[in-house]
């Protein structure tokens, strides 16, 4: 059974990457930006994922990461004339550096500590973008388009940034992936669980928290980059608090300790705003939180949790099926697989 | 096992792809700036479109400066149309798009109404950065992004380079130069104390005082700063007013700080002249709560738009219809924010532009932008009109000088 299984998955896994593959070539230019967008706020949320879903620290301060790794291409290529890989390491190397920097005084702090200190994050980070405008563009911020589609390939702009976002998208997933199923994910979630226990197991808070804070930092910087070579631009807007907050409210609704969570979050960041204008624009906000709300009362653990329940109650009850007259569904199984916490469940 | 469909997939996802690539193409992208049917215009309508902030925290400017321009575009509408050069008279249909003021739904939108809903133009966007994050794909598409609501003046600085852009308002730089005359006015040696923002707005501003008081007896003492988020700027006032700079060009553009600066000033017994920008001018809303209007002699601050709350302009047929337009069509906007004024007079200067189109394309809508003078712009100050054909400047340009005596702000006949 469990060879199906893979098969199954294997299928889906296929037919979703042809499906992605494909469609870009016969969509508008918007919606191929406007996916290259999900891919892109879905990064920053896995980053956010890793310090505040696996490792239980509420971080505020994504979008400054964000924001810096926006900046970091920009004027890496821009200013510098920098070759786009190299800025894109710049782009997950700095932010990460500055949020190792900042962890290690962070991780110190027990409860809500960490979360007043990144709040700090993005208010320095505004103030310097705005400061240093000679080489930050100021408040008008700093164009830079930089994907440009290889002649060879016979693909628009559009096209070969969807292409380019999404590779790199699906590769960080992947690396987030192993790494959250690997020793760090149990070794987080441990300590997210509890710090004492984690350390009779010889696995360190602080080092751990640092790391994943780190991490955090580089998917963030890597998201910023994603963003310059989606949107061609960066600006003082991108660090703004604002962007800390709605990152982690679609990061709880899309499911904390999840990366396939991570990404309904992404899709949710950019699609709500979209609905919302349909019905009604200036209700954007009240509509983000009743969405969050509702979350919270009908799918506690988020979006991606509710699927993987309702997934495994369908298996269950086929494979009840398949096997003919038996005992009845093992209710009992079933709500014990709920009882556990979403980042231990998760495989 | 894992392994091995793993790679399964990974192969034939890989083989697909490339099929795919081969086999596929697409008609070329976008609504480029083709002279034949240009889209968004056919002989009963112009389609234009907008983003603004619906949602989020600068919401209330962006429904204001969007109730403005729908005010204008439906009372013109119900009169039947633009009558455009052509001999036919078309409606103009706007759609609206909310971008949270965050530059990438800007781009986003901008996009959208380009490519989905097809418009000829996008008109009077709010946001410096919103808005500079569009440029370069305005110029990419080939697609009008005029009089943009920004007193930034990298929009009309270089058209040039940016053939598809212009703004609107006059710029920081035209404030702050418009300012200096007051303290040039004073006609004798005096020493101005300044405090800006901390960033390029500020700069701008100072840039453009600086240039207005060249060749007269005014001397500008070192400015200070502060940043948007400070919480206060006590220790600014009390350096600036131990200078005892007879004028005080106090550059703040947070109406929370300016009060707690004219505060202190008052606090210290210092008296200078005081100019103000335009963003905290305001007497309910920054003089009486600092009870600076009662406290110095002489205040100054700036302005283009007629203020419809000014009792001078009670029975200003303009003001008049423009308050009875804002309470019919866009009844959900505060019509006291400066934006309101601003997207109504956008909306003005735009049909004007649309009447002198000489053809239907993109291009000839952009030649007629760049050819547009008009005295008779609504809502506009006396002796304020559009002229874009000054190079390098905004179509907005003149700033006049307010004088605040007796509870309102009076025009300084000589600005």
């Amino acid at each position: 059974m469990r060879r199906h299984r893979r098969w199954f998955t294997g299928a889906v896994l296929a037919g979703g990457i042809i499906v992605l593959a494909v469609f870009p070539l016969n969509s508008t230019p918007y919606t191929n930006y406007q996916i290259a967008l999900v891919a892109t706020y879905a990064v920053a949320i896995l980053g956010l994922n890793l310090v505040s879903g696996y490792a239980g620290q509420i971080s505020l301060g994504q979008s400054a990461f964000f924001g810096l790794g926006g900046y970091c291409s920009a004027i890496a290529t821009v200013k510098a004339g920098w070759p786009l890989p190299a800025s894109f390491l710049l782009a997950c190397a700095l932010p990460a550096a500055v949020g190792l920097v900042v962890a290690i005084p962070a991780v110190r702090l027990r409860g809500h500590g960490l979360a007043i200190f990144t709040l700090a994050l993005p208010l320095i980070g505004v103030a310097l973008a705005k400061r240093y405008a000679d080489l930050t563009g100021g408040s008008e911020g700093l164009g830079a388009r930089i994907s440009q589609a290889p002649a060879w390939t016979g693909l628009d702009r559009d096209q070969w940034t969807y292409y380019v976002v999404l590779a790199i998208a699906g590769a960080l997933f992947l690396l987030a992936r192993n790494m959250v199923n690997g020793r760090l994910g149990r070794a987080l979630s441990t300590i997210r669980e509890n710090e004492v226990v984690a350390v009779s197991m010889g696995i360190s808070p602080q080092k751990y928290k640092a790391l994943a804070f780190a991490l955090a930092a580089a998917f963030g910087g890597a998201a910023g980059w994603l963003y310059v070579y989606t949107i061609g631009f960066v600006s003082p807007v991108e660090m703004e608090f604002l962007l800390s907050i709605n990152l982690l409210a679609m990061m709880i609704v899309g499911g904390m300790g999840s990366v396939l969570g991570s990404l309904l979050g992404g899709v949710m960041y950019v699609y709500i705003p979209v609905l919302a204008g349909t019905v009604d624009p200036v209700r954007t906000t009240l509509l983000y939180g009743a969405i969050l709300l509702l979350v919270l009362f009908f799918a506690p653990g988020g979006i991606a949790r509710t699927i993987r329940r309702l997934r495994d109650r369908l298996r269950d009850w086929l494979a009840e099926r398949r096997r003919g007259s038996g005992p009845p569904p093992t209710a009992a199984a079933t709500a014990d697989n709920d009882a556990v916490p979403a980042a231990i469940q998760h495989r | 096992m894992r392994q091995r469909y793993g790679y399964r997939t990974l192969v034939s996802a890989l083989v697909v792809l490339g099929l795919a690539l081969a086999g596929c193409g697409r008609d070329s992208g976008g609504g480029g700036g083709g002279t034949q049917n240009t889209p968004g215009i056919n002989d009963t309508t112009v389609k234009i479109g907008i983003s603004v902030p619906l949602s989020g925290a600068v919401s209330d400017a962006g429904t204001a400066q969007l109730g403005g321009a729908k005010a204008y575009y439906e009372a013109i509408n119900a009169a039947g149309g633009v009558k455009m050069k052509d001999g036919k008279t078309r409606k103009i249909e706007l759609t609206s798009y909310d971008d949270g003021y965050e530059p990438g739904r800007s781009v986003q939108n901008f996009r959208r109404l380009v490519e989905q809903d097809g418009v000829l133009a996008v008109v009077g966007g709010l946001g410096t950065a919103q808005n500079a994050a569009v440029l370069p794909v305005a110029k990419e598409l080939s697609v009008p992004q005029v009089f943009v609501a920004s007193g930034a003046s990298l929009f009309s600085a270089n058209p040039a380079a940016n053939a598809w852009t212009i703004g609107w308002q006059p710029t920081y730089e035209a404030e702050g130069e418009a300012l200096a005359k007051a303290a040039v006015a004073l006609g004798r040696p005096v020493k101005v104390a300044v405090l800006r923002q901390n960033d390029d707005l500020g700069k701008a501003f100072l840039n453009g005082f600086t240039q207005g008081i060249q060749g007269s007896q005014v001397t500008l003492l070192d400015p200070l700063t502060y940043e948007p988020a400070d919480t206060t700027v006590d220790s600014q006032i009390t350096n600036l007013a131990a200078t005892k700079a007879e004028v005080f060009l106090s550059a703040v553009a947070v109406v929370r700080l300016q009060i707690a600066a004219l505060t202190k000033a008052r606090e210290l017994n210092w008296k200078p002249v005081v100019l103000l920008p335009g963003f905290t001018q305001g007497f309910a809303t920054v003089l009486k709560p600092s009870a600076a209007d009662t406290y110095f002699d002489q205040i100054y601050s700036t302005g283009f738009v007629k203020i419809p709350s000014d009792p001078q302009w009670a029975s200003d047929s303009a003001v008049t219809e423009f308050t009875a337009r804002m309470k019919q069509y866009s009844p959900q906007a505060n019509a006291a924010l400066p934006n309101a004024i601003w997207g109504y007079a956008t909306a003005a200067t735009f049909v004007k532009a649309l009447e002198t189109m000489d053809g239907l394309t993109r291009q000839n809508l952009m030649d007629a932008v760049r050819k547009l003078k008009a005295d008779n712009i609504p809502m506009l100050l006396p002796g304020v009109g559009v002229d874009a054909t000054a190079s390098g400047k905004s179509p907005v340009n003149v700033t006049k000088l307010f004088r605040f005596a007796e509870g309102k702000y009076g025009l300084v006949a000589s600005s």
